[in-house]
């Protein structure tokens, strides 16, 4: 829980005292991009992300360069790949998020996930995963976030939908990881 | 200059039918939102690969019904393509059509299989000389100095 524990004593026979210090949060509310929540969003989004640093994985040519064009318009600094592979070859601590198109053949989208976490032991260095999906049935956008992803996002994607998906992602990560 | 407005009204006229008739939906509003003066040409580039892309596609899926033991899982995959391609540029009557086509996949249909490949590239080719048509278009009103109306 982010928290620290530890015991004080005057000595033997004077008793000890055990001090907890935990972060706690409010409960969970997924919004609309089912991103957990910590706190409401109370002031206005940022509207462009200058060199922000993120990666795109899709494997139709044609969607990526979609979803790569919106990124570089809201001012994102992005690389693209076309499979899992690829993505953990490249990826670096400086990406700051990953826009996974989760139609990647068979369970590729869902183990990607693991191995990025994996790849990023360290708190601060892991990127924020955003799943892009077509389907908008409830219990798939619940088994992604299940299975490691930091948000679901449903295409097909505005430019304002995606200025506000990666503004609140940042808050988010600024909570969660304090960076 | 009258010539400039006339191809203007021209553009919106034509992209609203576009609209109405459903070859395009408001994703391709949002590829042309994308559009600005450090990329000019990205509408048509993304447009000029889902051309390519779905020649390629239907060929593959051609020929990959024309087994004399279909493969409905790589029909399935080459539809599954189309049907993210057509979507990520607004080409909605070819994406309703794929959608139609995973179905008959699923079900190992090749009758229905078949029907949904002649309705697929009937689409496409609409679509495609439509959006060629709207490029030209395009194109008149810069070579007569105007600019491109931006359509809500």
């Amino acid at each position: 829980m982010d928290g620290n524990i530890w015991i004080e004593s005057e000595g033997v026979g004077k008793g000890s005292t055990a001090i907890f210090y935990v972060k706690l949060g409010f409960p969970a509310r997924l919004n609309e991009f089912q991103l957990p929540h910590l706190r409401l969003q109370s002031k206005p989004g940022q509207t462009g992300f200058p060199g922000l640093k993120v990666l795109v994985i899709d494997d139709n040519g044609v969607s990526r360069t979609a979803t790569k064009g919106l990124l570089v318009h809201i001012g994102c600094d992005v690389t693209t790949v076309s499979s899992g592979e690829e993505c953990l070859r490249v990826i670096t601590k400086d990406h700051k998020a990953v826009f996974m198109d989760v139609s990647l053949p068979g369970a590729e989208s869902y183990n990607l996930a693991r191995r990025v976490h994996g790849k990023f032991p360290k708190r601060h260095e892991k990127p924020l995963i955003v799943a892009l999906t077509g389907n908008t049935d409830k219990s798939a956008k619940e088994n992604l976030l299940r299975v490691g992803m930091d948000a679901v996002v449903v295409k097909p994607v505005s430019v304002e939908k995606m200025r506000i998906a990666l503004s609140e992602l940042l808050e988010y990560r600024k909570d969660v990881h304090g960076a | 200059m009258a010539a400039v407005s006339q191809l203007q009204r021209q553009f919106v006229d034509y992209t609203t039918s576009l609209y109405n008739e459903e070859y395009l939906d408001d994703q391709f509003t949002q590829l042309q939102k994308l559009q600005d003066e450090s990329n000019p040409d990205f509408v048509v580039e993304v447009v000029s690969l889902f051309f390519e892309d779905s020649e390629k596609l239907l060929n593959n899926l051609a020929t990959a019904l024309q087994q004399t033991s279909v493969d409905y899982k790589q029909v399935d995959s080459h539809v599954h393509q189309f049907k993210g391609s057509s979507s990520s540029i607004g080409a909605k009557r070819v994406t309703n059509v794929c959608v139609h086509f995973r179905n008959f996949c699923e079900e190992k249909n090749l009758d229905g299989c078949l029907r949904c490949l002649q309705q697929v590239k009937h689409e496409y080719i609409l679509v495609r000389t439509k959006l060629e048509a709207l490029f030209r278009l395009e194109q008149q009103i810069l070579q007569a100095g105007g600019s491109v109306p931006v359509m809500e």
